[in-house]
């Protein structure tokens, strides 16, 4: 990776008609203050054993396309930023998107997630799953259909991991556009001790602060619990947006988003962003796996 | 080489398996049974469900009365001088499921036709047989003819479709004539066949118990049944396209769906079911159709199972595809897989539609397919075929060693 970060825009992939608007505008939130430029991608997955995986890309994208081309054509412009459209083929659409994410370099790529997972071995779904496990670029993961009508808050629950940089951009830029504060919270567990929960805190000011989205009010808290998830769901109650690290990171999928996000997500109604840093995709584990998959 | 014996040994393989064939069956019955009704779901002729449930009981009943042929090639006619054991069934079904498994995970086109052929092949050398090679003549040949075929004769289905001269209460029901006419004389197992022929169809069994005269080779018993019976189609499909063309049309595309989905079950359980020939019919002295009723009950499984999830996505795809395309693509499907299956030829239904979509494509025009994609799909058809002979080889070899037979 080199030293001075991608330039690229900021890629949003969507699917459901329904959400298209919710994760532009968060795509646009990030890009306002950054590259200006929103890349909004939708993937036609043409898998191993469909028949019309043998036509050209360009035939798909015309005829087997269904609704994909109206899907993205569709979307607003969110304020302050350009826009660009585009229809992925591919054989999944992970893949497609990661395909996607290769060619252009994005800033940072915004994905839906509907909340729930049928599949039994899967965290988040299989394919935001692999996206968290191997898009090489700072990723989030918004929760769809549960969005706040006016943000006057957003929680930014810190606790020192390797996403907190990406976390605190989000919520700054998005607190950005609604006049809205950010609330750092820390959770002090009797095991963790305040004076640690407290270093968390300066490490979340810092990271807002070199954000590149304008000034916003910042409230900080600590807060003193046994348990971490149910302090930070408490806490989401007051705020309208809830911005989570994915606080893990590793080979097995399992453990690709901390047990804490997990819970809290099943347990608040709130809007909810993952935030991932695109420095933790990589290792031989993940090498191999992209060898493997197409 | 019943080497084990009759002692413990031997029944924990045919247990060990009886249950891989099951599950090799199950895998085909959820992936490869899907396209036949994704038309009909495509047009709203049908409901998924519905749909995922008369898969299910086609593709058995298929698996049932048709699937004896292709299974005895699978399991006899690809190698001369041995008999396949248990063990070395075991071998090749694993391998031929690991390839299968492979190309889900990968997304690479590996056809399970190919993989178990191969497969198959491979275990029966390091058994020390001797490869058949006429069979492997008949094979390739059959293989290399289906591309043309199948996009010949989905060319000239989409063109008498789309010609304004030809109305649709005629196109479509011509159709379905041709399609009940090899209906009419498709070999089911079930029907009892005179002596000397391998297997009944319901043409010849009419022929058969009323004494008819032939001419020049032909039965005119049966063809004046497969006449009576395209006639039937001709004017039933008639009927209902002159009532409401849309209607028609749907009808039509639910009936092909449904023989498309019985020759479908027809000509994958051999592929499941091939490589126990020898344990069921010869060790164990079990009827042919026993171990087709193991083969049949994967493939219910695995469509019931297995078939909604993958006829939402692909009903989708049809539905761009449009029904006169649709009905281009099946219509020779059903007649290749009817070929295959007559002929005891190994096939993947999915490669047969492949150039059926094509075909239909350049009936409308240009066809827009990538030379490259084809390229790719066909350089894994080659490279399956290929490493699957050397895999199965070295896996039976393995399993040989570590047992110590």
């Amino acid at each position: 990776m080199d030293t001075t970060g991608p330039d690229g825009p900021v890629l949003v992939a969507v699917a459901d008609p329904d959400h298209v608007q919710q994760l532009v505008r968060t795509a646009g939130d990030l890009a306002r203050y950054g590259p200006e430029t929103v890349r909004i991608v939708t993937v036609v997955a043409k898998p191993h054993d469909s028949p019309f995986r043998v036509f050209a890309d360009e035939t798909i994208r015309r005829e087997y396309a269904g609704e994909s081309r109206a899907l993205v054509e569709r979307a607003r412009t969110p304020e302050g930023v350009a826009v660009e459209r585009e229809v992925v083929v591919s054989s999944s659409v992970a893949k497609g998107i990661l395909s996607a994410v290769d060619e252009t370099d994005p800033t940072a790529l915004v994905v839906g997630w509907q909340g729930r997972t049928r599949r039994s071995d899967a965290v988040l779904g299989t394919t935001v799953d692999r996206l968290v496990e191997r898009a090489a670029c700072d990723l989030y993961v918004e929760r769809v259909g549960r969005e706040a009508d006016g943000v006057d808050s957003v929680l930014l629950p810190v606790a020192g991991g390797p996403h907190v940089g990406v976390a605190a951009a989000v919520a700054k830029a998005v607190a950005a556009r609604n006049d809205a504060r950010v609330h750092l919270l820390s959770v002090a567990t009797p095991a963790l001790g305040v004076d640690a929960a407290a270093g968390f805190l300066d490490g979340g000011r810092q990271a807002i602060a070199a954000a590149p989205a304008p000034e916003t009010p910042v409230e900080t808290a600590v807060r003193e619990a046994d348990d971490v998830t149910a302090a930070v769901v408490a806490a989401a109650a007051d705020h309208d947006v809830v911005v989570l690290g994915a606080t893990r990171q590793g080979p097995l999928r399992r453990r690709l988003v901390g047990s804490v996000p997990r819970r809290v997500v099943g347990r608040t109604d709130r809007t909810v962003v993952l935030a991932r840093d695109a420095d933790v995709v990589g290792g031989p584990l993940g090498r191999l796996g992209g060898l493997l998959r197409r | 080489m019943t080497v084990v014996g009759s002692g413990v040994g031997f029944w924990a393989l045919v247990v060990v398996a009886t249950l891989v064939g099951l599950f090799t069956a199950w895998t085909l019955g959820a992936n490869s049974n899907s396209p036949p009704f994704a038309p009909a779901i495509g047009a709203n002729a049908i409901s998924t469900m519905r749909a995922a449930f008369l898969i299910g009981i086609l593709a058995t009943l298929g698996a049932l009365t048709q699937g004896g042929s292709i299974s005895e090639t699978v399991g006899s006619g690809l190698i001369d001088g041995v008999a396949i054991t248990s063990l070395a069934a075991t071998a090749g079904l694993l391998t031929a499921t690991a390839f299968m498994a492979f190309g889900v995970y990968s997304g690479y086109p590996v056809p399970a036709a190919f993989a178990t052929t191969g497969a198959m092949i491979g275990v029966g050398l390091s058994l020390g047989g001797t490869p058949a090679v006429d069979t492997y003549r008949q094979i390739a040949v059959f293989w290399a003819l289906v591309p043309p075929v199948s996009g010949g004769l989905a060319y000239l289905t989409a063109t008498i479709l789309r010609r304004d001269d030809i109305p649709e209460t005629v196109g479509v029901p011509l159709l379905a004539a041709l399609v009940g006419g090899i209906v009419a004389n498709v070999r089911l197992g079930v029907i009892p066949a005179p002596s000397g022929a391998d297997q009944g169809s319901i043409a010849g069994l009419v022929a058969g118990v009323v004494r008819t005269p032939t001419v020049a080779g032909v039965d005119l018993g049966a063809a004046l049944v497969t006449l009576l019976v395209a006639g039937a189609s001709f004017q039933f499909i008639r009927r209902r396209t002159q009532e409401s063309v849309d209607q028609g049309v749907r009808t039509f595309l639910v009936l092909l769906g449904s023989v498309v989905a019985f020759s479908s079950g027809g000509s994958q359980v051999g592929l499941a079911t091939g490589p126990l020939e020898n344990l069921y019919r010869v060790e164990l002295g079990l009827p042919g159709i026993a171990l087709l009723a193991v083969g049949a009950t994967g493939i219910l499984g695995g469509a019931w199972m297995g078939a909604p999830r993958l006829l939402q996505a692909t009903s989708r795809e049809y539905a761009q595809l449009g029904v006169r395309r649709s009905i281009a693509a099946l219509v020779p499907g059903f007649v290749i897989a009817q070929a295959a299956i007559a002929l005891g030829i190994p096939i993947s239904f999915n490669n047969i539609i492949i150039s059926g979509v094509i075909g239909g494509g350049l009936a409308g025009g240009s066809a827009g397919v990538s030379r490259r994609k084809i390229g790719v799909t066909v350089t894994f058809w080659l490279l399956t075929l290929v490493t699957s002979v050397a895999v199965g080889f070295v896996v039976y070899r393995a399993f040989a060693a570590a047992l110590g037979v």
